[in-house]
């Protein structure tokens, strides 16, 4: 429909068109210049666009994604479930938007409320005794929560101790952040079934000196780690502490609690389980539970309730054991305000269907699949379930050829070559958003595909330069990576 | 079938090592299967000359659009020249690993560390 | 459910296609002494309708809301254009994952090589990341990039003293585990400024980096030469904190005077307040640095129909794929945000964002005006070059004539401002800044001022 070039804004601008409406300047006592040395000689020179023009690129540029409200992302371990627009459209109120954080707290009582409330159901949700919801995204949570755990080395111990174990499966981030912390990251391999192994942690455990053993429950093999408390009670016996990435929270929520295992501390991700939209790649929100163990060192300041008013919220400052703060005022609260009604809407009986429903048709997913694609472990799985080209390699064909040709028969390829220690492999995750028809629709094309592999030229007829139907032929990365053009002064 | 020449020695991790004319120093790379798994290399980070290694040590990484690999010294000594030009063509990693994709120069101090080394014969059954 | 349309009838289907009679067969991996036997502690469900009026009884809560604020110190109420929130509203912005699958997702990527081309140019820098969480983590980013390019490996950073106590704050919780100490690099006494004749010479050359913010939490505009200078003196990294984006409308970017690093905060630039977050981190630095920028990239390509098109690049930097020797352990970039700062530029162009930046201005000259009509000796207004922000200076024996003045301005549904502490040099305890804006009428300024006089002027009659 739209032109397929979509030009740049600076291609587009004309000179002295413009998209703003701001009222005069005050002629009458204008303000006294700006001295030379701090004067910006020239306005800064930013294309000149129309309102309507603006309009007219973004609205085209928006065409050319793909997005939750125009397709299913069968994405393992990103959890694309629907945004719900009621949260949207809460979250535009200004009463709540154009508040300033440093607002005296007797004038921002709703949203002090709204971050007491929300703290407390994500405590039901997990058995945590408190959570923090100043950390930014995952990522920033998991930083969050390995700062306490170094704060409490050193309280109980007065080392901050060196080591810090971690699964080959575990998702990147988990060795990136070891490291920020000052820690040195110990990989261990995982058993053939995918999952940790108890005995390997424990060589480890035994050479002392460890901090944390950092786990993700279910893992990043859409598996339950069974061993969990086992793991929890061996840690603990040679002091170290056992922090969970909660990024598969969705698996669980109203089955069973991460805390009742013995885990000390995780970080939630808003963005995958709590709906909160992801954009195009952020603002996320990663709060991080604790027990009472790590509650003195989480970063201040924690809202609490006036216990001689229950209708009252005040900001504690007042924290002597804090790791400080990691991220500016209280984190993201736009973002909180939208899972608070998420989780208002649902209740205790919509989230515990939530899980329900993801892990059904996952397994749908699962024993559908079986027989085309070789299936990672053979056994039932929680919401997501990873399946691999094994079959295919047979045939010369790979993981990537199978995601792009997906691509060109409509649906977004799922998650590809992680966990690592899959090789080949292809994580898939429905969500409980997603209907049966959709689910069916994709493995009946992914049965295609399959069928497809096995054919005579299969490569030539169905996945050489795939896509080859979308508005964006096969991206040259390697050509971005060689000669980086990061902005239109490069060009 | 990766190209493995006769004449080279190598390493488990990949790397090629071939005596140049001057009496010891030896010249580095990383070999044709290596840079067929890494796919299109990007940039290589290489150390300074005057640097000193280790066998074994870290000297740098190799860096693919996907993917980042360690490269590590196969023999210790110092670096005395590095291929300057390898990040304005870094697709001769690809191209022609063992001649134009040359990484560093080194001086060899201890010429019984190459008995710890790979020749053509044994290093082939590695890249398969 | 409305988000749950998974009938019984279909759970029945799929139970079958499993080969199992009960869900729990599903979920046996679960030790049975873990599965919860009753529901979570949570209320009940709630309809549309129910949750509207819910979330309403909340927002009457927050009386604030039909108050004037005054407060800045890095969050400010600026105009921004509503058909931003039109735009961001489409779903096929919001509801898009991360641009990881370039063919799927030019839209998101072409409108961040936008904006970090638009930074780019605010900053007059060489280049720009995809954004990162925040002002303050933009700076921690830069510190430790600053730390990882130091060839001498040393440990101490200087940091201005005019720079945001929370930023301090959180660049100390990232610097504890790694051994790095910080040197405050205090401000001139008359000034506020940082100068020369506050910094020891003898010590420069034992830092790594320096960092100085403009305008700094006094309002004051601090001059880039001067950090450009010391840091070429000490051999060490320059970085800039720029806590109020719109300010570059006017005033010289950190870029013009060849600074190496640039953090930022972009709330300014079409964001709400928020409450503090979601808020947009800036980072620009020279292209000579590019390996060890942290956080997204994207960049220009072609595709096999030799197209131009986008992508996310370089990514071999961050922790997908470097793991425990990334740059840094982020994930996300805060590109909705991202996105609307886009939106912002493109319609301001150079002409509005000039017009908007001095606007504020304007506003903040008036209100200084009536201030100083007002004759309240014990307290000195700032007469410093500044963007927006007043400052007014008093001893701690004034404090509670101040929090008069805040209270009788609350009386009147205005805020009064900041409280923050004045330079360890001056002759004054404590400051309170007040930030102006394009939108505040010239009667609530008047007011405000009014409320000022009268807390100090009451009792000398």
């Amino acid at each position: 429909m739209y032109p397929l070039k979509s030009k740049s804004l600076r291609d587009l601008s004309q000179s002295g068109h413009t998209g703003h409406s701001l009222p005069s300047l005050n002629t009458d006592s204008p303000a006294p210049s700006i001295p030379a040395w701090a004067k910006r000689s020239k306005a800064p020179a930013l294309p000149e666009l129309s309102e309507l023009a603006v309009v007219r690129h973004f609205t085209r540029l928006s065409t050319l994604n793909y997005s939750i409200d125009g397709g299913f992302y069968p994405l393992g371990s990103c959890t694309m479930k629907y945004n719900p627009r009621i949260n949207e459209f809460i979250a535009s109120n200004e009463a709540f938007s154009n508040i300033h954080p440093k607002t005296p707290p007797e004038l921002s009582q709703g949203n002090l409320e709204i971050m007491y409330r929300l703290e407390n159901y994500l405590c039901a949700i997990s058995g945590f005794s408190r959570v923090s919801l100043q950390p930014a995204a995952g990522a920033q949570g998991e930083y969050t929560g390995l700062r306490m755990i170094r704060a409490y080395q050193i309280k109980k111990y007065s080392t901050p101790k060196k080591y810090i174990l971690y699964p080959d499966s575990a998702h990147g981030t988990n060795p990136a952040t070891a490291t920020m912390c000052g820690y040195q990251g110990v990989e261990i391999p995982s058993t053939e079934n995918g999952l940790s192994n108890i005995d390997e942690i424990r060589k480890h455990l035994e050479k002392g000196d460890v901090a944390a053993f950092m786990i993700t429950n279910p893992n990043t093999c859409g598996l339950y780690e069974k061993n969990i408390r086992k793991i929890c009670q061996l840690a603990h016996e040679h002091q170290a502490l056992v922090y969970c990435d909660g990024a598969n929270l969705n698996a669980l929520l109203g089955i069973t609690r991460i805390a009742d295992a013995g885990v000390d501390v995780m970080h939630f991700n808003m963005h995958k389980t709590f709906t909160t939209p992801h954009g195009g790649g952020g603002p996320g929100c990663g709060g991080v539970g604790v027990n009472s163990k790590l509650e003195p060192f989480l970063p201040g300041p924690t809202i609490e309730r006036d216990p001689n008013n229950t209708d009252s919220y005040f900001l504690d400052h007042d924290r002597p054991l804090s790791i400080g703060k990691v991220k500016d005022f209280y984190g993201h609260f736009l973002m909180m305000l939208r899972a608070y009604c998420y989780l208002s809407e649902l209740g205790a009986s919509g989230l515990k269907k939530v899980s329900r429903s993801a892990i059904l048709l996952a397994n749908y997913v699962r024993k559908t699949l079986e027989g085309h694609y070789h299936i990672a472990f053979d056994r039932p799985c929680l919401h997501e379930v990873i399946i691999t080209d094994k079959i295919q390699q047979e045939y010369g064909i790979t993981t990537n050829h199978i995601a792009k040709r997906l691509i060109d028969l409509g649906f977004h390829p799922p998650t590809v070559y992680f966990p690592l220690l899959v090789k080949g492999a292809m994580m898939i995750e429905p969500t409980e958003t997603e209907s049966l028809s959709t689910v069916k629709a994709f493995c009946k094309v992914m049965i295609q595909i399959a069928k497809e592999a096995k054919e005579e030229n299969a490569f030539e007829k169905y996945f050489k330069d795939c896509p080859r139907h979308a508005p964006i032929g096969k991206v040259d990365e390697t050509r971005a990576a060689r000669n980086p053009i990061l902005s239109w002064h490069d060009l | 079938m990766s190209n493995i020449p006769e004449e080279l020695l190598y390493t488990k991790e990949h790397e090629w090592l071939q005596k140049t004319e001057a009496t010891n120093v030896v010249r580095v790379g990383i070999t044709d299967f290596a840079q067929s798994s890494l796919g299109d290399v990007t940039f290589v980070e290489l150390p300074e000359v005057g640097q000193s290694l280790e066998q074994g040590s870290n000297f740098g990484n190799i860096e693919s659009v996907k993917a980042v690999s360690d490269l590590y010294a196969p023999i210790s000594g110092e670096v005395t020249k590095i291929n300057s030009e390898i990040n304005d063509n870094p697709e001769w990693v690809n191209e022609d690993p063992y001649k134009k994709a040359w990484l560093i120069e080194l001086t060899l101090k201890d010429s019984k560390e190459l008995e710890n080394l790979l020749n053509a014969q044994a290093y082939k059954q590695l890249a398969q | 459910m409305r988000y749950l349309p998974l009938t019984e009838t279909e759970e029945k289907e799929i139970l079958n296609t499993c080969q199992v009679d009960s869900f729990e067969k599903l979920i046996e991996d679960i030790p049975q002494e873990l599965i919860l036997d009753k529901d979570l502690d949570l209320p009940p469900a709630k309809s549309e309708l129910e949750l509207e009026n819910f979330f309403k009884h909340l927002a009457e809560k927050n009386i604030g809301a039909s108050h004037t604020s005054f407060q800045g110190s890095g969050i400010y109420n600026h105009h921004s254009p509503r058909v931003i929130d039109q735009l961001c509203n489409r779903g096929e912005f919001l509801t898009a994952y991360t641009p990881y699958q370039a063919e799927l997702s030019q839209g998101t990527l072409q409108s961040i090589f936008e904006f970090q081309s638009m930074i780019t140019t605010l900053f007059q820098s060489e280049m720009s990341n995809a954004s990162l969480y925040d002002g303050s983590t933009a700076l921690v980013e830069s510190v430790l990039m600053a730390a990882r390019l130091d060839k001498k490996k040393r440990r101490k950073l200087l940091i201005s003293e005019g720079c945001y106590q929370q930023s301090i704050e959180i660049l100390k919780t990232y610097l504890a585990p790694l051994n790095i100490e910080i040197d405050v690099w205090n401000s001139e006494k008359e000034t506020h400024k940082s100068t020369s004749s506050t910094l020891s010479e003898s010590e420069i050359d034992s830092y790594f980096a320096i960092v100085m913010q403009s305008p700094n939490k006094w309002g004051v505009m601090e001059e880039w030469k001067i950090l450009s200078n010391k840091a070429l003196k000490a051999d060490a990294i320059s970085i800039a904190f720029v806590p109020h984006a719109l300010s570059l409308g006017i005033f010289k970017a950190p870029g013009e005077f060849e600074i190496d690093l640039i953090a930022g905060e972009g709330q300014s630039l079409g964001l709400p307040p928020s409450f503090g977050g979601p808020l947009l981190g800036l980072f620009a630095c020279k292209k000579k640095y590019l390996r060890q920028v942290p956080g997204r990239l994207v960049g220009m390509t072609k595709d096999a129909h030799m197209q131009d098109v986008f992508c996310v690049t370089l990514s071999t930097r961050e922790q997908h794929i470097k793991r425990s020797r990334a740059t840094s352990n982020i994930c996300s970039n805060q590109s909705l945000m991202a996105l609307r700062a886009c939106m912002f530029l493109a319609l301001m162009g150079p002409s509005g964002l000039q017009k908007l930046a001095k606007l504020a201005r304007q506003k903040a000259f008036y209100a200084k005006e009536f201030f100083e009509q007002a004759k309240v000796d014990s307290v000195k207004i700032l007469d410093q070059v500044f963007f927006n922000e007043l400052c007014l200076l008093f001893k701690l024996e004034e404090k509670s004539k101040i929090e008069k003045f805040q209270s009788l301005a609350i009386e009147k549904k205005l805020i009064a401002g900041t409280l923050l502490s004045a330079p360890k040099n001056s002759d004054y305890d404590l400051a309170l800044n007040l930030a102006f804006s394009e939108k505040h009428k010239n009667s609530h300024i008047e007011t405000l001022s009014q409320c000022f006089a009268q807390a100090f002027n009451e009792e000398k009659i």
